[in-house]
């Protein structure tokens, strides 16, 4: 017996948050907009929280989930720029019971989740502070494994993400970066769920530098 | 000559001379059939001595054939005899019983009869017809003189049976008999009697005793049981024959449990007409009952069913047996044999248990172990002087032996009016049960601890997002008799094949089969296993979530 995927209530007002705490943090940036730097190619890092998209997964993984991400962009004018990047997250969890008769019974969990993601940001006007609007692929590299037995279960799954944030330049160089992404990754489960969206929102702040 | 080997020389020696010979002459040379009253402690020692025979054991004197030259060595050594007979060519010894004062019709001039206890008379004679010339009834036991008595039977008989320690099961089997015991039906009983009856007469030596012979084999085999016949020769010109079937033992075939009844009959007019209801239809059937009833059983010890004729000629087929069964060195635990079981008469019903001394520890069990089953009263009788029936040829080889008969006078005994209408078929089932109590317990029962009882199974599924398992929680009750733990067995179909999930017995009462793919449903048995390793059946089977709340 499966469960189904609901959607969560909390998904609309994390994102509304999230929103809000952009545009507070990008608000000095109108201000006092600066030259736009001219070096074409970046690098960046950042970390934040993911937020699952579907509930099982928040059902089984139910600590905090802090990923990390690696980025490489290039910037090919003033309003766009490309980039790839790199995210890896890994949590704890435990398993579910379906018609519990035993609720004591439980088995630790172990999840890991790799992401490469490809995309392309549009700059929505230069200054201090750039908002962005971002879309793009993703594939995800997943391994699930039951620590008190001998199963895992590892594949890929492919989706899309959009985003949005903005960066504040610091200097001739750097930037602090703020994004808040939404990515799908569907794949095919066989626990709780048929169908399992390894993606949601992701909320990270970072820094980044121009490097040539 | 190496002083081993003469010392090997001159025991053979002494052994040929104090032994074979003296027995060897005692059947070739004339003999003397004594009667020694006051046996003493060392008498036994004293007859070897002397090169004589024991012949048989009364309750008040023995009978012990001599040569005539050792008449006077007994007497150097003390033992007070009489002279009852000197034996010669072709001439026969029985011993006989009759409540007549005189048992002779005629013939007293070729038939020689002396009173050796009260109605038990020593009888010899040369005439083979001498049957016709003995006032009916009467009872008769042919004495081989060159054979001598097995000395201390029921010691070796106790000696054959298993040391407690080695099966500590020993007798602990009540349910079980319970439960054969309730298997005996009447209805079977009335219905061999009837075909036995429907012979006209099994007067052995009569077509008609053989084809009764081939009914019980047959019988035997539709049974499913392996029978054979077991033909015979008696008083040299008479052929008979024995049947017997085995239910092999499991655990030491080599010994076994014997019940015997005799299937031949007799009357005032033996050829013609011995319908022998009670005597001794009755026991064959009781016989051919446990058979059938014991057939389905497992036993440590193999039960043979032992069918004889010429009992009436003068106990000829069990002596055949027993003989050979002496010479071959068979283990024969305990013979129970069963002589007219089913006329209980109008006040009593009584089943005697009659053991000589040295099967009074059969008599014992005998009575211990059927006595809950049935309401009929048995009752012991050690008397080495009731030797009319077939138990006496195996107390004659060293066996233990009890016969179980009714304490009544029939008053249809050996006429040609003893028919199945005069017979109490109920009496005759409580009497079957009660051997076959006895028989079941003596041969033990594979008794295998009963199968656990309460198995429950709930069965619930821990998933994560790739994978899901199921776990399945099994209890049960524990065994009420002491076990040493039990198997738990799983199956992905109703009813197995079953995979044994326990490498060892375990203690508790409850498991847990965990990893499972669960999109399968399971099926779960147990059994429980005793301290010797024996295993009980399958329990109920259950399915993986016929518990689920």
């Amino acid at each position: 017996m499966k469960t189904t995927d609901k959607k969560s209530p909390g998904i609309s007002a994390f994102m509304s948050a999230a929103l809000l705490a952009l545009a507070l943090f990008s608000w000095p940036a109108f201000a006092g907009a600066g030259p736009v730097p001219q070096q074409r190619f970046f690098i960046g890092a950042a970390a934040g929280y993911f937020y699952p998209g579907q509930s099982s997964f928040r059902k089984i993984y139910a600590g905090p989930v802090l990923p990390v991400e690696l980025q490489l962009g290039w910037t090919l004018n003033r309003k766009i720029s490309i980039f790839g990047a790199a995210r890896y997250l890994e949590t704890s969890g435990n398993t579910v019971l379906l018609v519990a008769q035993r609720p004591e019974e439980t088995h630790a969990l172990h999840w890991r989740l790799a992401t490469v993601r490809l995309g392309m940001n549009y700059w929505l006007w230069p200054s201090r502070f750039t908002p962005f609007l971002g879309a793009g692929f993703n594939a995800g590299f997943y391994k699930e494994k039951w620590l008190d037995a001998a199963l895992a279960t590892a594949g890929m799954a492919t989706g899309f993400f959009v985003q949005a944030g903005g960066r504040y330049r610091l200097g001739r160089r750097w930037h602090v970066l703020a994004q808040l992404a939404y990515s799908s990754l569907p794949a095919a489960g066989d626990g709780l769920d048929h169908s399992v969206n390894l993606g949601g929102l992701n909320l990270s702040l970072g820094l980044t530098a121009a490097i040539f | 000559m190496p002083f081993r080997k003469r010392i090997v020389f001159y025991l053979l020696a002494f052994l040929i001379s104090t032994v074979f010979l003296p027995v060897a002459a005692a059947a070739a040379e004339p003999a003397a059939l004594l009667k020694i009253t006051n046996p003493s402690p060392a008498l036994s020692l004293s007859i070897a001595a002397a090169g004589a025979v024991l012949v048989q054991e009364l309750n008040s004197c023995l009978l012990v054939c001599a040569p005539l030259p050792a008449l006077p060595r007994l007497r150097a050594q003390g033992v007070a005899f009489a002279v009852i007979a000197t034996t010669g060519e072709n001439v026969s010894f029985f011993l006989l019983y009759s409540e007549h004062e005189s048992p002779l019709l005629s013939r007293k001039d070729a038939i020689h009869c002396r009173l050796m206890e009260d109605r038990i008379w020593l009888c010899w004679t040369a005439a083979a017809d001498f049957r016709k010339y003995l006032a009916q009834p009467f009872r008769l036991k042919a004495l081989n003189l060159s054979a001598a008595l097995a000395p201390a039977g029921g010691a070796e008989a106790l000696a054959a049976m298993p040391e407690k320690e080695e099966y500590p099961a020993l007798f602990q089997t009540g349910p079980l008999l319970a439960d054969l015991a309730a298997q005996v039906s009447a209805e079977h009983l009335r219905s061999d009697i009837l075909t036995l009856q429907n012979f006209k007469t099994r007067y052995a030596s009569t077509s008609q005793c053989e084809a009764a012979g081939d009914f019980i084999l047959k019988r035997f085999r539709e049974i499913g049981l392996a029978a054979a016949s077991d033909p015979f020769t008696f008083e040299s010109r008479y052929q008979s024959k024995n049947i017997v079937a085995v239910i092999p033992g499991k655990i030491a075939p080599e010994r076994m449990v014997l019940a015997c009844a005799h299937y031949d009959s007799t009357s005032t007019n033996p050829l013609l007409s011995a319908p022998g209801a009670d005597d001794n239809a009755s026991g064959t059937a009781a016989i051919l009952e446990l058979a059938r009833i014991l057939a389905k059983e497992q036993f440590n010890f193999s039960i043979a069913l032992l069918c004889v004729s010429a009992e009436e000629w003068g106990l000829y087929g069990s002596a055949y047996y027993a003989d050979r069964a002496r010479r071959n060195g068979d283990k024969i635990i305990a013979v129970v044999n069963l002589d007219m079981i089913a006329y209980p008469g109008d006040q009593q019903r009584v089943l005697d248990v009659i053991g000589n001394r040295q099967s009074e520890w059969l008599a014992d069990l005998f009575i211990a172990v059927a006595q809950p089953h049935v309401g009929l009263r048995l009752a012991k009788v050690i008397n080495p002087s009731l030797t009319w029936s077939d138990h006496s040829s195996f107390w004659d080889r060293g066996y233990a032996a009890l016969c179980g008969i009714e304490d009544s006078d029939n008053p249809y005994y050996h006429r040609t009016s003893d028919t199945l209408d005069t017979l109490d078929l109920g009496f005759a089932a409580e009497a079957v049960q009660a051997s076959l109590a006895a028989v079941a317990a003596l041969a033990q029962p594979i008794s295998t601890p009963a199968a656990p009882t309460g198995l429950q199974a709930r069965s619930q599924v821990s998933a994560s997002l790739f994978s899901s398992l199921k776990t399945v929680y099994l209890e049960w009750q524990a065994n009420r008799e002491q076990v040493a733990g039990y198997h738990v067995f799983r199956a992905g179909q109703s009813h197995g094949p079953y995979l044994r999930l326990t490498e060892q017995p375990i203690v508790q009462t409850s498991f847990l089969d965990s990893l499972l793919p669960p999109e399968q449903d399971y099926y779960y048995v147990l059994t429980a296993v005793d301290e010797q390793g024996r295993e009980s059946n399958y329990s109920e089977e259950v399915r993986d979530d016929e518990n689920n709340r």
